[in-house]
């Protein structure tokens, strides 16, 4: 296991934390525990592929960032207005 | 172990240090604003550093390039969301965005200081 891998293990385990923010309390404190989760999602991404040496993978970590960008005002417009 | 070994584990391991503390930190927080905070350091701090690893562990390569497309995206959308999730938060809360006057300053107050748009916006009925 190299460096980039060890990286991307700590990073995983940043997601528990995310996760029970995620799962309880207000929906917009459910949000932002999303957003943390997709933001370390994509950086886990990027490191796994670094560290698997597959460089075509950098693009799964790039479709993340991006979408998740566009998820994350779905939801935000619907707990603003409707929910 | 060479010195841009010793580089990228130092940037890994602050990278991946930051995204642990503040993921640690945004469950410790209790109120939303607070909680808000702390997804700036992984999408700012985090990959500053793993993008900088990259590069120098592989220069200007395809993978450099990528990380740096990655960078530049994390650090655009992420603020844009933020702040969208703060306004819809406090939408959520006040029923508005634009604060009132007595937020601003207290309601016996009377000067107009630190209003910038229309003064008493709505609270207008309540001003002598």
């Amino acid at each position: 296991m190299n460096a980039w891998l060890l990286a991307a293990l700590a990073l995983i385990l940043s997601l528990i934390p995310a996760a029970i923010v995620g799962f309880r309390g207000d929906p917009m404190d459910r949000l932002i525990g999303l957003e943390f989760a997709s933001i370390i999602t994509t950086l886990t991404l990027m490191l796994l592929a670094h560290g698997f040496q597959r460089i075509p993978f950098y693009d799964i970590a790039l479709a993340a960032g991006l979408l998740s960008f566009g998820g994350g005002l779905v939801f935000i417009r619907f707990l603003e207005r409707w929910l | 172990m060479s010195k841009s070994q010793i580089v990228i584990d130092v940037l890994l391991a602050i990278g991946a240090l930051s995204s642990l503390v503040s993921s640690v930190a945004m469950l410790v927080m209790k109120d939303l604003y607070e909680r808000l905070h702390y997804l700036f350091p992984p999408a700012t701090l985090s990959v500053i550093c793993f993008t900088a690893a990259v590069i120098v562990d592989k220069r200007l390569s395809q993978a450099g390039i990528k990380a740096l497309l990655i960078m530049l995206a994390l650090l655009a959308l992420n603020s844009t969301l933020t702040h969208a999730t703060a306004r819809a938060a406090r939408i959520r809360q006040f029923g508005r965005w634009v604060a009132d006057a007595t937020e601003v300053r207290g309601a016996n107050d009377a000067s107009t200081a630190g209003l910038n748009s229309r003064p008493l916006v709505d609270s207008a009925e309540e001003q002598p």
